[in-house]
């Protein structure tokens, strides 16, 4: 069966925040909340924000790759829907991932708007690996790398993000896509042997949009 | 599985912080307030029964004071009101109050209080009914993990406590007429919506 990288959008429009990691909160960020529950303040913002805005700035630009010029829009409907939801927040996941978590929804919804007419096939359950190997980008410059990822069909380069990046577990994922963890496993990896093709020298890169995988 | 190497892993770990534009904070904090989202603090668990208890007491009194001034103004609710023709109704929703805002003030003091603001709404056909809400729901909210998150109670800031049905002539009539009500003076939030027909 084919999988599907190019889109990111499918099945996840019904996809809930839903982390089945054990709390991994530390200290700072409960601080962090309950002073800002308990004063509301732009102080009190202020600190919350400083912790968390760079991860999650980073976690939208990243994912919305060529559309990241929608990037401020949702990084500020993302802190609209967490201050909202935060009295209710219940602390089974990180506060980081559960801010990620609702960052992924809003970078979806951008993502449904400005291409309609994008397949809806993101996420196809696959199995094992082709086996092709590709050469590590041990030597690749941050710039590089930058494009390399924006470039990947969004469904590698949002599981690549999430896994690599930002650190988050296969279950994790599969509990923000809506998907398998084997699936999530399946795509990480084609997705790192896109990034190092892309990436190799002298070699065509099969990220580019026209770059539809065989079905297998 | 293609395993990265150390160097792959930490060059893809370096990518995961980039800082917001400048000047996002600040656009963050514009949209919270103005979505009343930030500025107002939010209770923390050990106060809610006490400010559960403020709460409930100031909505039985506001409209007790609400039955009072209906009584007392029947007559300009009634037949009269079809002097308010052309009037748009507002709902008036009766949120947070917050007890301690009213240090040394009596109940009966309340009572009256709220009784003369409602007489004289009633007396200007302004004043068309109102109820209390049970102080507990249930709060269907898809952003949470659950999707539920029971006991909504009137000790948040977004529970409802009560609701008045009131007659102006614009929206910002019907906000005067909020912020003349003594449940804004105690610390309440009223919100005031226009009723489309």
């Amino acid at each position: 069966m084919a999988v599907g990288p190019h889109a990111t959008f499918g099945r996840r429009q019904d996809t809930h925040v839903q982390m089945n990691e054990p709390p991994r909160t530390g200290p700072v960020e409960r601080s962090l909340v309950e002073r800002f529950l308990e004063q509301r303040s732009d102080a009190a913002f202020s600190a919350l924000y400083a912790h968390c805005a760079p991860r999650v700035y980073g976690l939208i630009v990243r994912q919305l790759g060529p559309l990241a010029a929608h990037a401020d829009d949702a990084f500020q409907e993302t802190w609209m829907r967490v201050v909202a939801a935060l009295p209710a927040f219940a602390w089974r996941s990180s506060l980081s991932t559960w801010i990620c978590g609702i960052a992924v929804n809003c970078c979806h919804e951008i993502q449904r708007r400005e291409r309609r007419d994008a397949p809806d096939d993101a996420y196809e359950p696959v199995t094992g690996d082709d086996g092709r190997e590709s050469p590590p980008f041990d030597g690749a410059d941050r710039i590089d790398l930058e494009r390399a990822i924006e470039r990947l069909a969004p469904g590698y380069r949002e599981v690549l993000l999430f896994h690599d990046v930002h650190g988050l577990r296969h279950e994790d994922i599969a509990g923000l896509l809506g998907i398998e963890p084997g699936t999530s496993k399946s795509q990480l990896s084609r997705a790192r042997r896109a990034l190092r093709e892309a990436l190799a020298p002298n070699v065509i890169p099969s990220t580019g949009p026209a770059a539809k995988e065989s079905p297998s | 599985m293609n395993d990265l190497t150390p160097a792959e892993r930490e060059k893809l770990e370096r990518l995961r912080d980039v800082a917001p534009p400048a000047g996002a904070e600040s656009n963050v904090k514009r949209a919270l307030r103005d979505r009343g989202l930030l500025g107002r603090a939010t209770p923390r668990a050990g106060w809610l029964p006490q400010l559960a208890a403020g709460i409930a007491i100031a909505t039985v009194l506001f409209l007790s004071g609400f039955y009072a001034g209906r009584q007392k103004g029947d007559h300009a609710m009634s037949g009269e009101a079809a002097s308010t023709n052309g009037l748009t109704e507002y709902v008036l929703l009766v949120r947070e109050s917050d007890p301690s805002a009213a240090p040394g003030v009596t109940e009966a003091d309340r009572v009256r209080e709220y009784g003369a603001w409602a007489r004289d709404l009633a007396s200007k056909g302004a004043l068309e009914n109102g109820w209390k809400l049970a102080d507990d729901g249930r709060l269907i909210d898809p952003m949470n993990e659950r999707h539920r998150v029971a006991t909504m109670a009137v000790t948040t800031r977004e529970g409802v406590g009560g609701l008045f049905i009131i007659r102006a002539a614009n929206y910002d009539e019907a906000v005067q007429v909020a912020e003349s009500c003594p449940h804004v003076k105690y610390g309440g939030i009223m919100e005031v919506r226009a009723i489309e027909k």
